[in-house]
């Protein structure tokens, strides 16, 4: 992928580290470090380099490009791939999709507008969604709520089942709860004024 | 648990002007140009946060009124760095980090974004 020229650079303006040289714009060779992968060698990234002490500056542009690319590298889904998935779902708003998703109210924004990036997990979990529209409606629908309901139900009649002696109405249990009497109100004993008055006495 | 402790009053370097927040806010918008310098490239790439993130929280710091400093030379002789501004700013992760910036016609470059080093007094926000 060629990577784009940047609209906005620091190219003819004074380098602040020497303060000597100038920025001009140029393309060089940049490897980037992936955490856990190979690091990725990305030819052709635009840069300001200083003309006198080969400072380099990365325009905001050539970082958000060198992110999208590490991104592929790490199968974390793009803001494009995102957007087109959700549309592809039939979701119409970055709302309706954080709530399928049970996300917290930002990140799916944040997911879309490229300031976050999903994590490899999570973009896997959504790209199986996509592949089966069925899981995401079953996700959407919140559909074990329902299938937990019935399994309450059933496993209440299997109860009675499993003690039928129980279930039988000719079966009572008397349970009689007898209340003990009070103990008897006593001074509550304090060994401190007792020891003084000891004292006191011995006086 | 260690105790957090500032740099006093008296020894913060002088604040930066309202014109240089505003550049900072406004390259932060995109308004201006927000470079970002190979050491604060790296800072990204090891906390794995995007540019975009980092903009984000220099914004909010600004927008929350927190407080934005000049930095002195490191050679002790108290004299400041010409169009270069510094804060302790938090993350959206929730850490703090220095954030330094050297101001560029209407753009600015972020030169460093590092952790705090441990056992040296902290900018206050």
């Amino acid at each position: 992928m060629n990577a784009p020229k940047p609209p906005k650079s620091l190219s003819g303006q004074l380098c602040p580290a020497c303060r000597e040289g100038h920025f001009q714009l140029v393309q060089v060779e940049h490897v980037e470090e992936v955490a856990e992968d190979d690091p990725l060698t990305i030819p052709g990234v635009w840069v300001d380099r200083c003309d006198r002490c080969d400072e380099i500056v990365f325009p905001g542009d050539t970082v958000r490009f060198i992110e999208s690319l590490v991104a592929e590298q790490t199968e974390q889904l793009t803001p494009r791939e995102l957007e087109r998935i959700r549309e592809d779902l039939g979701v119409r708003t970055q709302d309706e999709m954080s709530e399928a998703l049970g996300l917290g109210a930002k990140t799916y924004h944040k997911w879309e507008s490229g300031a976050q990036f999903p994590t490899r997990s999570m973009s896997y979990y959504i790209r199986l969604l996509a592949e089966f529209p069925q899981a995401f409606e079953w996700l959407r629908g919140r559909a074990w709520r329902k299938k937990n309901r019935l399994f309450q139900q059933e496993s209440q009649t299997d109860l009675t089942a499993m003690f039928p002696d129980l279930a039988s109405p000719s079966v009572v249990i008397e349970c009689r709860i007898t209340a003990s009497p009070p103990p008897p109100t006593s001074r509550r004993f304090n060994p401190a004024i007792g020891l003084s008055r000891v004292a006191f006495a011995n006086k | 648990m260690q105790k957090c402790q500032y740099i006093r009053e008296h020894d913060l370097p002088p604040p930066a002007t309202a014109e240089e927040i505003a550049q900072v806010r406004n390259a932060c918008d995109q308004r201006g140009t927000a470079s970002f310098g190979r050491s604060a490239k790296e800072s990204l790439s090891l906390w794995r946060i995007s540019e975009a993130q980092i903009r984000g929280s220099l914004i909010r710091h600004i927008t929350l009124g927190r407080r934005v400093f000049h930095k002195y030379k490191n050679d002790s002789s108290g004299d400041l760095i010409p169009r270069d501004v510094q804060a302790n700013v938090t993350l959206p992760a929730g850490f703090d980090v220095y954030v330094e910036v050297a101001l560029m016609g209407e753009g600015m470059i972020i030169i460093y974004a590092h952790d705090h080093t441990p056992g040296k007094l902290l900018l206050p926000q």
